[in-house]
């Protein structure tokens, strides 16, 4: 009677243990993707009035068609960068003219919404363009033009993007 | 730089926060309308104190008045608001999950589309340059803000172009 007892009690641990060994599905932590870090998408036209026109790929940008940009009949991309934005972390870039412009995210605030910093310096350390600071949305852009630039000028697009 | 006259007003009676105020000091700088219209709010200013002097006003106890119209202003506005909130909230919350923030959408070439309103000039030092900021239309309801920084004094003038 004992060993009866004693077999089923085995029989028993040994069923448990073996429905335990079967595969218990576990939920993976979850993959979150991570955050798209900012950016500023540059864009570096050179105007110009040697009447090529505008280049096709910049037929998203229709400023391009309205004074004071109008006074220049051509347009073409000299250079295009992402620049990835960090908080307080300036990061530049060369220019076709030497010149370094640099850009450095400020702050971060509520709806897609960044501070930004830019200037543009001289390679030797003067600045051209001091400081300009301003507030710009996830896809929104600006532009810094002026500069001149073999017969031209340079036009910078700048765009924040994620 | 175009700031409304209601702002303009807020900043002469010192009721703007300090963000807004930099902006208004940043446009001074950079557009003299706007200094002409602080100083003319100031010469109004002077002559509505004479005006309240010789009609026997007081303008602390006016001013502590207005102050109070204004608390129970907010705190009505306050109340609505989070009333509004609660009865908007489902609805906000399902569209929300339908559709995608407008900000980051993309066009179909995989560029972002441009949100709406222009970027907003905070701080800007020309250095030794004359500058300018202005702003062009981009399309119907865009526009897109401009910085002019000539490379030579007189080379590229903006009015020349």
């Amino acid at each position: 009677m004992r060993l009866a007892l004693s077999l089923a009690a085995l029989s028993c641990l040994l069923w448990g243990t073996e429905a335990d060994a079967r595969p218990v599905a576990v939920s993976e932590p979850e993959q979150k993707p991570a955050r798209a870090s900012e950016a500023v998408e540059l864009l570096v036209l050179h105007a110009t009035n040697t009447k090529k026109g505008i280049d096709t790929r910049l037929r998203d940008l229709p400023e391009l068609a309205k004074a004071p940009f109008s006074a220049y009949d051509s347009y073409s991309i000299l250079q295009r960068a992402r620049l990835p934005l960090a908080l307080k972390t300036p990061k530049t870039h060369r220019l076709p003219n030497g010149r370094i412009l640099a850009a450095e995210l400020l702050e971060l605030q509520k709806d897609d919404v960044c501070r930004l910093s830019a200037s543009i310096s001289e390679p030797g350390g003067t600045a051209f363009l001091p400081l300009l600071e301003v507030r710009a949305k996830v896809g929104q852009r600006f532009i810094v033009a002026g500069q001149k630039f073999k017969s031209g000028i340079l036009v910078l697009v700048l765009t924040l993007v994620r | 730089m175009k700031l409304p006259d209601e702002t303009v007003m807020q900043f002469h009676d010192g009721e703007l926060d300090a963000e807004r105020a930099r902006a208004v000091r940043v446009a001074r700088l950079v557009e003299p309308a706007v200094g002409a219209r602080l100083e003319a709010l100031s010469e109004l200013g002077d002559a509505v104190r004479t005006w309240a002097q010789l009609a026997g006003i007081d303008p602390a106890e006016a001013r502590r008045h207005r102050i109070r119209q204004r608390a129970r202003r907010r705190a009505f506005g306050a109340c609505a608001l989070v009333a509004l909130s609660a009865l908007a909230a489902p609805a906000i919350v399902s569209k929300g999950r339908a559709g995608a923030d407008s900000a980051s959408r993309v066009s179909l070439r995989g560029e972002p589309l441009i949100a709406s309103g222009p970027v907003a000039v905070e701080t800007v030092d020309f250095g030794a340059r004359p500058g300018a900021i202005f702003r062009v239309a981009a399309d119907d309801s865009n526009q897109t803000t401009v910085v002019w920084l000539p490379d030579e004094p007189g080379a590229v003038a903006i009015d020349e172009l």
